[in-house]
C-alpha cells in the first residue's frame, strides 16, 4: 500500500510539473489578470458607507420593473428584503416605497439599536 | 432508530480495495488543488456501479455529474440519503442525521431550475428551529468542492492527520469522531460550488454560466433559500462559513441573502481573501505593496530560526504591524514606481524580521510570497498555505509548488467518496470533483471593477442588517492571504465590526489538532455573542 501510495505522488508529480509557475506567481489569478489594475484606494468610513447604498440602490432598481423610483409590493418580491419589511417602510401608507424611504427605515433601525 | 456502527466502521479488508481505486481517482484531481496549473476537469468516467445495497436510507446516484465547463444536467431530482448516526462527544453520545444529496437552486428572478447542488446536512437535536442555528459551509478556489472544511474542520467525522508534520504520512480514510464538531451548537451543511464535488449546471444553464464572482453568489444564495425552505428553517439563525475565495464569497452572498430577505445571523471568514486588488500575492512581482505580508514574514522567519513562534507573541507582531504601516509602507510606493532605494534604516529590519540578506532586500524590496518562500531556507521550498512545512527543493512534496498542499491534500482528496458511500450511504457512478481549474475562465468582475473588493458587499449587508455579526479566522503561516492584509481589509468597516481571530496555524488552520480545538472555543463564543457592531 506504502509503495502504492509513493507511485501515485509520484505519478502526481509527472501530471503537475509541467503547468508548474514559476517562483513569484502564487496562480490564484488567470495570467492575463496577473498585471495589477489601476485601482483607487479602496473606500472606508464615509465612502464606504455610499459605496454600500449605491450597491442597494442598484439592487433595488433592478426590483423596480416600471422605473417610476417605487416598489409595489409585487416589485418588492425581487427585492425580498423591502417585502419583508414593506409596511414598516411604507410609512405614507401610499403602496408603494421610495429608496429614500428605505434609506429613511434602515437609519430609524439603527438608531433604535443604539 | 439504532446507530449504525457498521456504516462508520465497515469490515476492513472490503475498504482496502476500494480505498486504492477511490485514492488514484482523487489524487489525479488533488494534483491541481490550491489553483496551480492543473488540466481542465477530464470528462466524467463511468464507473462499475455501486454494489446494490439494502441499508436503510441508502441513495445510489444514477446520474454522471461533469465538471466541464459546458456540461448541464437535462434535468435534476431532489433526491439525498439519510442516515441517522451518532459519535461520542466528551464521553456522551451525540445523535445526528446526515443528510446527502441535491437540492435544485431555483434562478430568484426566472423561477427558472438553474443548478443542482450537491450538499452533506449534519442536523442533530429537538430544539425548535428557531433555536437552532444552521451553517452553510463551502471552501474557494474559486474551483475548490468544499472537501477541506468537510472531512478537515467541523463536521462530525474528519480525517486525523499529524499536520502540519511531515511524518506519519497522512492516510486516506482514517477518519475519526470530531471532538470539535460543531454540531453540539449548529446543523452544520456542506455545500460544493457548481462544477466541483456532485454540483452541476441544469440545462439550458452550463457550468461555466456560473463560474464568475455574481453569478457564483446568487446560485449560492438560490441554493441556500432552498435549503430553508425544503427543511423549514427559515427561522433558524443563520450562519455562513467561507474559507479564502469562499469569505469574499461570504461577502456578496451575505449582501444578496440580506437583499433577497433572508436575515443573515453571522458570517465567519476563514482566511480570508476579501479585497484581490490589495493582496500583492495575486500579481506578478514588483506591482503591488507587500506590506500585508510583512508581518507573517516576520512570524515564519522567526518559526524557523527558533522552533516556534515567540513567547511575547502579541508584542512581536505589534511591532511587526507598526513597522509594516509605518517605514515600509513609506517607501515602498516610490520602489515600485521607479525603484527609488528604501532607506537603510528599514532594510535592516527587513533583515532583522526575516535573515533574508539586504542585498535581496534592495533589490526586491516588495517581495512577494512566491519569493520569500524560495528564499528563507536555502535549498528548501517552504509551503504557501502553511509556511510550517518545508522540504527539500526538487523533493516530491514540492512538486505542486507547496508542500503543506501535497502533505495532505492527497488523503483529504482520498477520504470523500469512500466516506460518502460507507458512511452516508450515498453512492454515485463519477469521481468526486475535489478541485476543478475553472480560474482562466472564472469571471472575476465585480462592481464595475475587473477584480473583486467585496468590502462593500459586507458594508452592504450590515446596512440591512446592523445586527450581523462578523468574525475573521486567519493563521500566521498562511504565505496565501496573510492575516495582516485581512485585518487592513477589513479594517476598513470601522473599529469594533469585526471580531478578528489568529492563530499558530496556516489557511487551513483547522487541521492542526491544537489550534481546531482554539477554533472551537471561540466559534462557539461566537455563536452566543450579540453584534458588537455599531
Amino acid at each position: 500500500m506504502k509503495t502504492m501510495f509513493l507511485f501515485l505522488l509520484l505519478t502526481c508529480a509527472a501530471a503537475g510539473a509541467s503547468a508548474q509557475d514559476p517562483v513569484g506567481a502564487d496562480g490564484q489569478l488567470p495570467p492575463a489578470l496577473r498585471n495589477r489594475p489601476a485601482t483607487p484606494p479602496p473606500a472606508a468610513g464615509a465612502a464606504l458607507r455610499a459605496q454600500a447604498l449605491a450597491k442597494l440602490e442598484a439592487q433595488f432598481k433592478e426590483a423596480d420593473r416600471d422605473h417610476n423610483g417605487s416598489l409595489t409590493p409585487e416589485e418588492a418580491k425581487g427585492f425580498g428584503f423591502v417585502a419583508r419589511n414593506f409596511d414598516a417602510i411604507d410609512t405614507a401608507r401610499r403602496g408603494g416605497v421610495s429608496f429614500e424611504e428605505l434609506r429613511a427605515y434602515l437609519a430609524r433601525v439603527k438608531a433604535e439599536r443604539r | 432508530m439504532a446507530p449504525v456502527t457498521s456504516a462508520h466502521r465497515p469490515h476492513r479488508t472490503s475498504r482496502v480495495t476500494t480505498l486504492t481505486s477511490a485514492l488514484l481517482a482523487s489524487l489525479l484531481v488533488a494534483c491541481g488543488g490550491g489553483g496551480g496549473g492543473a488540466p481542465a476537469a477530464a470528462p466524467p468516467v463511468a464507473q462499475q456501479p455501486p454494489p446494490v445495497t439494502t441499508l436503510p436510507g441508502t441513495y445510489a446516484d444514477p446520474v454522471v455529474y461533469s465538471g466541464a465547463p459546458t456540461a448541464a444536467l437535462q434535468s435534476a431530482e431532489e433526491r439525498a440519503a439519510t442516515v441517522q448516526a451518532k459519535i461520542t462527544l466528551d464521553g456522551k453520545a451525540l445523535d445526528y442525521t446526515a443528510t446527502t444529496g441535491h437540492l435544485t437552486a431555483t434562478d430568484l428572478a426566472t423561477g427558472q431550475p438553474a443548478a443542482s447542488f450537491f450538499y452533506v446536512a449534519y442536523t442533530a437535536g429537538t430544539l425548535p428551529a428557531a433555536q437552532r442555528p444552521v451553517t452553510f459551509f463551502y471552501n474557494g478556489g474559486p474551483g475548490s468542492s468544499s472537501v477541506w472544511l468537510h472531512i478537515g474542520s467541523f463536521a462530525p467525522r474528519r480525517l486525523a492527520t499529524a499536520f502540519p508534520a511531515t511524518t506519519p504520512a497522512a492516510v486516506a480514510g482514517n477518519l475519526v469522531d470530531n471532538q470539535e464538531t460543531l454540531l453540539d451548537h449548529s446543523d452544520l451543511v456542506f455545500v460544493d460550488a457548481v462544477g466541483t464535488g456532485y454540483s452541476q449546471a441544469i440545462a439550458p444553464r452550463t457550468n461555466a454560466q456560473f463560474w464568475g464572482v455574481d453569478q457564483d453568489a446568487a446560485a449560492f444564495r438560490d441554493f441556500v433559500r432552498r435549503y430553508l425552505a425544503v427543511n423549514n428553517r427559515q427561522a433558524s439563525p443563520l450562519y455562513l462559513f467561507g474559507e479564502s475565495y469562499g469569505a469574499p464569497r461570504t461577502a456578496v452572498l451575505a449582501n444578496l441573502l440580506e437583499s433577497a430577505g433572508v436575515r443573515v445571523t453571522g458570517v465567519v471568514l476563514q482566511s480570508a481573501a476579501m479585497n484581490y486588488t490589495s493582496n500583492c500575492g495575486m500579481f506578478n512581482p514588483g506591482q503591488a505593496s507587500c506590506e500585508g505580508y510583512i508581518p507573517s514574514y516576520a512570524a515564519v522567519a522567526y518559526y524557523h530560526q527558533n522552533g516556534s513562534l515567540p513567547t511575547d507573541l502579541s508584542t512581536f507582531l505589534q511591532k511587526a504591524r507598526e513597522f509594516a504601516a509605518g517605514p515600509y509602507r513609506s517607501e515602498v510606493n516610490a520602489f515600485i514606481a521607479n525603484k527609488a532605494a528604501p532607506s537603510e534604516a528599514t532594510i535592516a529590519q527587513l533583515v532583522s524580521y526575516t535573515g533574508i540578506a539586504a542585498a535581496t532586500w534592495r533589490q526586491d524590496y516588495s517581495m512577494v510570497p512566491g519569493a520569500y518562500r524560495a528564499r528563507l531556507l536555502p535549498g528548501q521550498m517552504i509551503g504557501r498555505y502553511d509556511a510550517r512545512v518545508k522540504a527539500p527543493s526538487g523533493s516530491a512534496l514540492t512538486v505542486d509548488g507547496d508542500p503543506s498542499l501535497t502533505v495532505v491534500g492527497p488523503a483529504v482528496n482520498g477520504s470523500v467518496k469512500n466516506y460518502l458511500q460507507n458512511e452516508l450511504r450515498y453512492t454515485a457512478v463519477t469521481s468526486y470533483i475535489g478541485s476543478n481549474n475553472v480560474l482562466n475562465q472564472w469571471n472575476f468582475s465585480h462592481d464595475g471593477k475587473p477584480l473583486p473588493d467585496t468590502i462593500p458587499d459586507l458594508a452592504a449587508a450590515l446596512t440591512l442588517n446592523p445586527s450581523m455579526k462578523i468574525m475573521a479566522m486567519s493563521g500566521y503561516h498562511d504565505l496565501a492571504t496573510p492575516f495582516y492584509q485581512t485585518e487592513l481589509d477589513l479594517a476598513r468597516l470601522g473599529p469594533g465590526v469585526v471580531q478578528i481571530r489568529n492563530y499558530d496555524s496556516g489557511h487551513m488552520s483547522y487541521l492542526d489538532d491544537k489550534v481546531r480545538r482554539l477554533q472551537k472555543i471561540d466559534l462557539r463564543a461566537f455563536y452566543n455573542s450579540a453584534s458588537v457592531a455599531q
